[in-house]
């Protein structure tokens, strides 16, 4: 049967099949599997029948098993742009460090989605196919244009009456601006907010900054309780963004996320585009991939002790592949998919009505680059914008199946490709695969949790499925009383 | 047997700053040397031409970037990189039309699996 | 089976009828098996309900002062703490030699319908090897069906052999209790193999809709193992087909294995494949070997003391839980399993099955443990009570 294989840190062969199973074989046994030297009623052999990488029986079924499987992997292909981030302004009240948004002075009202704009953005949005629909609004800071926001919830809401579709609203915030009103029309329309908490106040003060100059940490604090105690504890979910100071303070950043009682953390590392790359501030921020690579998989490591110890938080880049190695199901993940989740499971709406695959496409023709533009919704179809050439290009050289380097690679099942970032960083579309930081870092921990799975410990494993299935540790484990 | 005897064959001469390989088109086809080389492209500045009737020379220089870990490893690197390129190509020769059956089986289930499996492998 | 007997009288042919103890509750036309001695001093029925003809047969007890009324057949001297098992609402098949054969015990939720003795496979475990079928099983059943308690039978399986071989007549006997019975859930046990045809798959399903649960034995995540155990070459790939078709008519269906050497060593891979290629299970069960059969026949190439595969038991169910596919472990005393594997164990042991052995009588988790196979040859050395 077909798979793919490669040479680990371990020193031993990974081999992954077509559906994303795996198994790690020393050097030996797999120059056996390879020179069909295994005996057919040997333990190996049957391990490697049952994940089906070979069959010395029937062939036809084990074929139907595979596409069977394969299938399901890929269902998300079916949900046709879910994701929908809106700009409603490009006008902030912060001047962070690495924000690649590009920001504008809150009196600049020319860089603010107009109400006509939004209701031709809300027409789009309900023509996409998919069933369900999450809109993000987005800024700069969405709530210096919270009319706006207002127009396109109303507006969604009513075209949904006959649409039937389910509709998630999160809007993007850094919290300095809420005030009750805010707060109370989001709970009233079941909208969520996401922030950004860098961790603590040296931390997140060192970049997240106030167009004024002071940091923003304790306004941040004091209206994230304020948001909690009407949106709810689990109403605002924030992210962090890791510049090189805080790689050395990763454990500090997931005890205050802990102590705060969040859910989750996603440890991310910085996107190189936009302000990021200032001269000023540029050492914070274009530091070496392995760095960061190292510092996630010892914080990673400490929030699986830190789950074991009693205080449930979720890595949620971890997470995420996790699900896509372990689980037979699809995960989807606008950031890592394939073809591109870019424009296929997500778009962005600009202030002025264009429309990009991403934000980092937005950003380069911010930049003068006008190479991801899809279309503008108050001139062009919704089919003119979807099935635009330049979306279909984007989806010609994102499959890794055909992507130099990717072809073979075994890690194919849980990875994706990004075109837009090969593109801004690489100069070209397909991108060079030895010298992208993407791929290793995508290489480097997906191997990392690969190994840590290999390695069996109940106790990771129980964290680790606590987090794809969202339970308790006690419920992972089954645990109840007798029950006669 | 895919693996064994294979580096025996190939002619390696170390020069400064880099090496050249002599290798058998017998032994490796175009698209293993391409790839091998491929993949050393972040640390190796590459070149791939003919050498005698039947053989490829391939000449590796260290790029300066090359961080001083990799280098010594670099020769050794890319003849396992080589190898496992060979092989990736020998079994896609034996199985990927099996792969691309599974996709297609998978949105767009034939009528006779049985049949076209059996054209392919020669049992079903 | 639950068998009793007696001295037969005026008994001509074999019959089914349902037990009363009450001669106020004899309704439904159906036929009426009186089982005198209560009250004990009853000498003889009130009345003349054989008049309206549903008076079958009486089982009088030994020592009972009873008269049955003339020309009725009976059963006399039936021991007395047998027929203390007997209660209104079973069904007994009553046989010209004597014997009272318990076909259903109202109230049980053990209650099942054989099928058929036949089988298209032959495990080298089975309880009870398949054989041929006595001319009048199939009518025998659809008349039992017919004798139920709608309101009170809430659970019933269907059992063989292997049900499926009946083909078209088992899908008539599914609509037949999905007609009368129709609150009451039905489990099929069949191993799948025949619903590899999809058409008699969505017959089956259709028939049986929405009170059906299939349960289909897998025995290994590969065919030569599986294969091995079920004595069918072929029958991995057949079962996989039956159980892929079940998943896409929204069939609910669960898995069960039984644990002896041939199924024990890959217990994890056995989970690992369920869940890549089958998730959609409601259940996975794993059970302990009755020793019984070809079990009992096997005994020497099978056995391993459930006190030895504790290990490997916890390590496949914990890989399944963690999944959320739900598991259970039947069959298995409390004091072979560690603490973490109770919550997932059941009493499974069918009532007249199960048993206590004298360890048991000082074990502080009695109430809470099946017990063990009174039917079984052979048990682990490892039971003791737990403090």
């Amino acid at each position: 049967m077909p798979f793919r294989f490669s040479p680990v840190a371990s020193n031993r062969m990974l081999v992954v099949n077509e559906v994303g199973e795996f198994i790690f074989l020393d050097r030996q046994t797999f120059e056996r599997l390879v020179s069909y030297d295994l005996a057919p009623n040997t333990g190996i052999f049957l391990d490697l029948k049952g994940k089906h990488f070979v069959t010395d029986t029937a062939v036809t079924p084990v074929i139907d098993l595979l596409a069977t499987k394969y299938r399901t992997k890929r269902e998300f292909l079916k949900s046709f742009t879910g994701l929908h981030m809106v700009v409603v302004t490009l006008r902030c009240n912060q001047r962070c460090n690495y924000c690649h948004a590009s920001s504008q002075p809150t009196d600049q009202q020319r860089w603010d989605m107009t109400p006509e704009t939004a209701v031709n953005v809300v027409h789009k949005i309900m023509e996409s196919p998919s069933e369900v629909i999450k809109i993000e609004f987005q800024g700069g800071e969405p709530l210096l244009n919270f009319e706006v926001v207002k127009t396109v919830v109303r507006e969604a809401k009513r075209l949904n009456r006959k649409k039937n579709k389910h509709l998630d609203f999160v809007i993007c915030t850094n919290l300095t601006l809420v005030d009750a009103p805010t707060l109370e029309y989001c709970k009233k329309e079941g909208i969520t907010l996401s922030t950004s908490l860098d961790g603590p106040k040296e931390i997140h003060d060192r970049h997240r900054l106030m167009r004024t100059g002071e940091g923003s940490y304790d306004r941040f604090m004091q209206n994230l309780h304020f948001s909690r105690s009407i949106l709810g504890h689990d109403g605002v979910n924030p992210l962090m963004t890791a510049s090189q100071e805080s790689l050395s303070h990763f454990n500090e950043i997931v005890d205050q996320y802990a102590a705060l009682g969040f859910q989750g953390i996603f440890l991310r590392h910085v996107n190189p585009y936009g302000y990021a790359q200032n001269d000023a501030t540029i050492q914070s921020f274009v530091y070496p991939m392995e760095d960061f690579v190292e510092a996630y998989k010892k914080a990673l490591l400490y929030i699986i002790e830190l789950n074991l110890a009693g205080t449930p938080l979720v890595e949620g880049y971890a997470c995420i592949l996790l699900s896509r190695i372990l689980t037979p199901f699809c995960t989807g993940f606008v950031d890592l998919q394939s073809p591109t989740g870019a424009g296929i499971n997500g778009v962005i709406y600009d202030f002025n009505g264009e429309v990009y695959p991403c934000d980092e496409a937005r950003m380069l023709a911010k930049m003068g680059d006008r190479r991801f533009y899809l279309g503008n919704v108050n001139r062009d179809s919704y089919l003119d914008i979807f099935t635009s050439p330049v979306l279909q290009e984007l989806i010609e050289v994102s499959c890794v199946e055909t992507l130099p380097g990717c072809h073979s690679c075994p890690l194919q099942p849980y990875c994706g490709a990004d075109p837009v970032r090969n593109y801004a960083i690489q100069g070209d579309l397909v991108g060079h695969r030895p010298t992208s930081d993407f791929c290793m870092k995508h290489k480097a921990i997906i191997e990392f949790l690969l190994e840590l799975i290999d390695q069996d410990d109940p106790g990771v494993m129980d964290v680790f499925w606590s987090w794809i299935t969202n339970r308790t540790l006690a419920e992972v484990r089954g645990e109840a009383p007798c029950s006669n | 047997m895919l693996c064994k005897g294979r580096l025996m064959d190939a002619k390696v001469k170390r020069k400064p700053g880099g090496f050249e390989v002599i290798l058998s088109k017998a032994l490796y086809e175009k698209e293993a040397v391409f790839a091998a080389t491929y993949a050393l492209s972040g640390l190796c500045r590459n070149r791939v031409e003919p050498a005698q009737a039947g053989y490829v020379k391939v000449t590796l220089e260290l790029l300066d970037s090359c961080p001083d870990a990799d280098r010594a490893r670099v020769e050794n690197k890319f003849m396992n990189e080589l190898i496992d390129q060979q092989l990736r190509l020998d079994l896609e020769k034996r199985y990927g039309a099996i792969r691309r059956l599974i996709v297609q089986q998978a949105f767009a289930p034939l009528d006779n699996l049985k049949a076209a499996v059996k054209k392919i492998v020669g049992r079903d | 089976m639950l068998e009793l007997s007696g001295t037969p009288s005026a008994i001509t042919r074999p019959f089914m009828g349902v037990i009363s103890t009450k001669t106020s509750a004899w309704f439904n036309g159906k036929p009426v098996i009186f089982l005198a001695g209560s009250p004990d001093n009853l000498r003889r029925l009130p009345f003349r309900p054989w008049g309206r003809k549903n008076l079958a047969a009486c089982i009088v007890p030994a020592a009972s002062k009873f008269t049955p009324p003339p020309k009725i057949p009976c059963i006399f001297d039936v021991p007395r703490d047998y027929c203390a098992d007997l209660r209104d609402g079973d069904v007994v098949l009553i046989a010209p030699d004597g014997r009272i054969m318990v076909v259903y015990k109202a109230g049980s939720p053990y209650n099942s319908i054989l099928a058929t003795n036949r089988c298209n496979s032959l495990c080298v475990m089975c309880p009870q090897p398949p054989d041929r079928d006595p001319d009048d099983l199939y009518e025998n059943n659809l008349q039992l069906i017919s004798l139920l308690d709608p309101k009170t039978t809430e659970e019933l399986g269907i059992t063989g052999g292997e049900p499926t071989l009946l083909g078209e007549d088992l899908i008539t006997l599914v609509q037949t209790c999905r007609q009368k019975l129709p609150n009451t859930v039905l489990t099929l046990l069949t191993n799948g193999r025949r619903l590899k045809d999809l058409e008699f798959a969505r017959a089956l399903v259709k028939a049986g809709s929405p009170n059906l649960l299939i349960e289909t034995p897998l025995f290994a995540d590969n065919d030569t193992e599986h294969d091995a155990v079920m004595g069918a070459k072929g029958s991995f790939y057949e079962t996989l087909q039956g159980l892929h078709n079940l998943a896409l008519l929204g069939q609910p269906v669960g898995l069960r294995t039984i644990l002896h050497a041939m199924t024990i060593k890959r217990l994890t891979q056995y989970a690992a494949f369920i869940y890549q290629n089958l998730p959609f299970v409601f259940q996975v069960a794993f059970m302990g070997m009755e020793t019984r059969g070809l079990a009992s026949k096997n005994l020497a190439q099978l056995w391993v003391d459930p006190f030895d595969y504790q290990d490997q038991l916890a390590h496949a169910v914990r890989y399944l839980a963690r999944r959320m596919v739900p598991v259970s472990i039947y069959n298995h005393q409390l004091c072979l399993l560690p603490r973490e594997l109770w919550p997932f164990a059941r009493k499974s042991i069918t009532d007249w099955k199960q048993a206590y052995p004298p360890a048991c009588d000082t074990c502080s988790q009695r109430e809470c443990c099946g017990g063990i196979f009174g039917t079984g040859e052979k048990h682990s050395a490892f039971l003791r009570p737990i403090s």
